[in-house]
């Protein structure tokens, strides 16, 4: 019944764009996400044996925010020298799921990742409707390490307000936190 | 027969009285009562229950004559003493509605928004809506008429108290058909014309003139504010309630509270509106779509216009000036984004004129329509096939198919790593059996959805190589891929995975760490449309 019009992609007008992508499997997200990372002050007051880090934010063009671990974050920097193996036994991953469906704001827990006695906290760093929790953390984990950036998110929250600028204030552009980053290696 | 007879033989028959020779004395003296408070002869004819149409077509003058000349007959006292008879503009009965239509220049208002909207068509449904004070109105007279039946037997009474008057509607309608079928051709079909107009009449003057029924004891009448489109009005005077509180009026409080007899109008009344709808006029077909700039209609974001141009007013516009109507609804079965084209036999759709002047048009003409079309500027983006007329039943075929036809596509799509012959027969392997994924709500699409995770069949999918790409470096990372799958499944979130949250995806059956989608083609739509003759 259908006519069998044979494929017409002319693949030049895209081979610029995906060379780009060759270094980086996650390259691609940038065309449907921002991203943004929130860097943790050092003077953030923590409960006794817990742990703050860096997250990022995907931000999508209809302010939906994808939540994860940054690179920087200490989880992520210590589960570096871990074996992986035993890594994936000990961790565990607590989300808080009563919370989905609620409006958090930058303080709420919204997941605890707990290894031996250190409990790294990962807390919403805004206002809005907290989604969804990435119920695969809990069966495979290592998505937090091995999938950082894409299917290792954390929580998808939906924006409070539309201004970006108010909605994740304090946040650095990519470009930003790259540039500090370099800067700390350099210290 | 001529009209003094037809009156007689209307007032005999119209059972006032118990005794038929004795209804028509009686309707001679309802007719002066109401004479005397300055009554039109049309309005004396519906408080006597005339029921034949024929007569109230008679002009005032010559009704004037016959009821004058029957009580003559009769030897009892005339209805009038009146040489010539007063235009009846001041009835207090019908605020002069069932004059107005004596006025040449009063028509001629209706004659010219007909000629204006000039419809092709010749069967109408007339209404009318006569002005709110006529209800309470006649009401009144009646109780007036009922103070004065103390010359005949109590049965009258009875009977005059026991059925309401005729409501002014019929006859006011019965002169205005004439009129419209003599000039137009109509035919006045109140049951299945597909040509609507209601006149509607309004007396300014005694418009709130109703309100005294807030005043009664008992109200069943309450007047309350309410919001209606931010606009504060006052709710609770319906013609309805008009007609509950006036059955619930007694008459001690009737005459504590308004005038009765109530008092001749000294304004004219309006015109206040000539209403015409003809039914939808529903015309389908299939489109094409070549372009990845068109979206499916005007979307605007904040004023702003998401894609210059879009199907539906590609096709729209034209048909809309065939069938001459204002307004149209786009209708289609399922939808695809604005950067992805719709090929193959194209998507069902059809388009709900609203209104149409022309509602019928020919075959050819929708050939003509479909031609018009197909070689606007647009041509080389939007294309329509099989364009016809279609019944209103068959529109609920668009709607299940929907939900239950199975979609084909076509993408061009990357992975992060070549696309090895060993990838290739992964896939195809999968792909030549049905299986299913799991999809959590898009994240694009988060912010309008609920929360869920939705199974969908993936029927067949099938992975090859771009043509002439090479086989290393970054060409051999795109392929292209054809897929059957089930109503509602969210494609891009197949290919690209969606962080995750489509499984299993693209990335996964290929097993490489990330995929996209670069390009998306919809093939086929599955489903029969227009429906078989």
């Amino acid at each position: 019944m259908a006519t069998t019009q044979s494929a017409d992609y002319d693949i030049s007008k895209y081979t610029d764009r995906v060379s780009l992508w060759s270094n980086d499997p996650n390259a691609h997200l940038s065309g449907y996400f921002t991203l943004y990372y929130h860097v943790e002050s050092e003077l953030t007051p923590t409960k006794p044996d817990t742990i703050l880090g860096d997250i990022y934010v995907r931000q999508a063009p209809n302010k939906i925010c994808v939540l994860g671990l940054s690179p920087s974050h200490p989880f992520i920097v210590s589960s570096s020298s871990l074996n992986k193996d035993d890594l994936k036994k000990e961790c565990n991953v607590v989300l808080a799921t009563e919370l989905v469906g609620t409006k958090v704001t930058y303080d709420t827990t919204i997941a605890q990742i707990i290894v031996g006695q250190i409990t790294y906290l990962i807390k919403a760093r805004m206002q809005g409707q907290l989604l969804e929790l990435n119920p695969r953390l809990k069966d495979t984990p290592e998505l937090l390490w091995e999938h950082t950036m894409d299917t290792g998110y954390i929580a998808v929250i939906m924006s409070r307000v539309d201004d970006t600028k108010q909605q994740l204030k304090g946040y650095l552009t990519e470009e930003e936190y790259n540039t500090s980053l370099a800067e700390k290696k350099s210290e | 027969m001529n009209l003094i007879e037809e009156l007689r033989e209307c007032l005999r028959i119209s059972g006032l009285h118990p005794e038929p020779e004795q209804s028509i004395a009686v309707g001679l003296h309802i007719a002066r009562l109401l004479r005397d408070v300055q009554c039109c002869y049309r309005c004396c004819l519906r408080f006597t229950r005339c029921n034949k149409m024929k007569i109230y077509k008679a002009s005032e003058q010559d009704l004037q004559t016959a009821f004058n000349s029957l009580a003559k007959l009769l030897d009892v006292k005339p209805v009038s003493n009146d040489e010539e008879v007063q235009v009846a503009s001041g009835c207090p009965a019908c605020l002069g509605a069932l004059g107005w239509m004596d006025q040449p220049e009063n028509i001629q208002g209706i004659f010219d928004k007909i000629d204006t909207e000039n419809y092709d068509c010749k069967r109408v449904n007339l209404n009318c809506t006569m002005p709110v004070s006529s209800l309470h109105r006649s009401h009144l007279l009646g109780v007036y008429v009922s103070d004065r039946l103390s010359d005949f037997p109590p049965s009258v009474l009875e009977i005059w108290n026991s059925e309401p008057v005729h409501d002014p509607k019929d006859a006011f309608k019965a002169v205005i058909s004439d009129k419209l079928v003599e000039r137009y051709g109509w035919t006045m079909d109140p049951v299945t014309a597909p040509l609507r107009m209601t006149i509607v009449l309004d007396h300014l003057e005694t418009a709130l003139e109703h309100r005294f029924l807030t005043q009664v004891k008992e109200p069943v009448m309450k007047l309350r504010k309410v919001r209606q489109n931010r606009k504060s009005i006052v709710a609770g005077e319906s013609r309805t309630t008009i007609t509950e509180a006036l059955a619930a009026l007694s008459k001690e409080e009737a005459y504590s509270l308004t005038a009765i007899p109530p008092l001749p109008p000294t304004t004219q009344i309006t015109l206040a509106d000539v209403a015409m709808v003809h039914e939808s006029t529903i015309v389908g077909g299939r489109y094409l779509k070549m372009s990845r700039e068109y979206s499916q209609t005007p979307w605007e974001i904040k004023g702003k216009r998401l894609a210059e141009f879009s199907v539906s007013e590609a096709i729209e516009e034209i048909i809309k000036r065939y069938h001459r109507c204002d307004n149209s609804k786009f209708v289609t079965a399922g939808r695809e984004d604005a950067n992805v084209r719709m090929l193959g036999t194209g998507r069902p759709f059809y388009c709900e004129l609203i209104n149409p002047r022309k509602p019928v048009l020919a075959d050819e003409e929708y050939k003509k329509i479909e031609d018009e079309i197909n070689n606007q500027d647009s041509k080389d983006a939007v294309q329509v096939r099989h364009l016809c007329k279609i019944s209103p039943s068959d529109t609920k075929i668009i709607k299940e198919g929907e939900e239950t036809k199975c979609k084909s596509y076509r993408a061009l799509v990357w992975i992060s790593q070549p696309i090895t012959d060993e990838i290739i027969e992964k896939v195809n392997k999968v792909g030549s059996a049905p299986f299913k994924i799991q999809q959590t709500t898009p994240l694009r699409v988060f912010q309008r959805r609920s929360a869920a995770i939705r199974e969908k069949e993936i029927h067949t999918c099938h992975l090859e190589r771009v043509d002439g790409a090479s086989l290393s470096g970054v060409e051999s990372q795109f392929g292209v891929l054809t897929l059957n799958t089930q109503a509602g499944t969210y494609i891009k979130e197949f290919v690209h995975g969606d962080l995750g949250r489509t499984l299993p995806n693209l990335a996964t059956l290929t097993g490489a760490v990330g995929a996209d989608l670069i390009e998306l083609d919809v093939l086929d739509v599955d489903l029969v449309w227009p429906p078989k003759k």
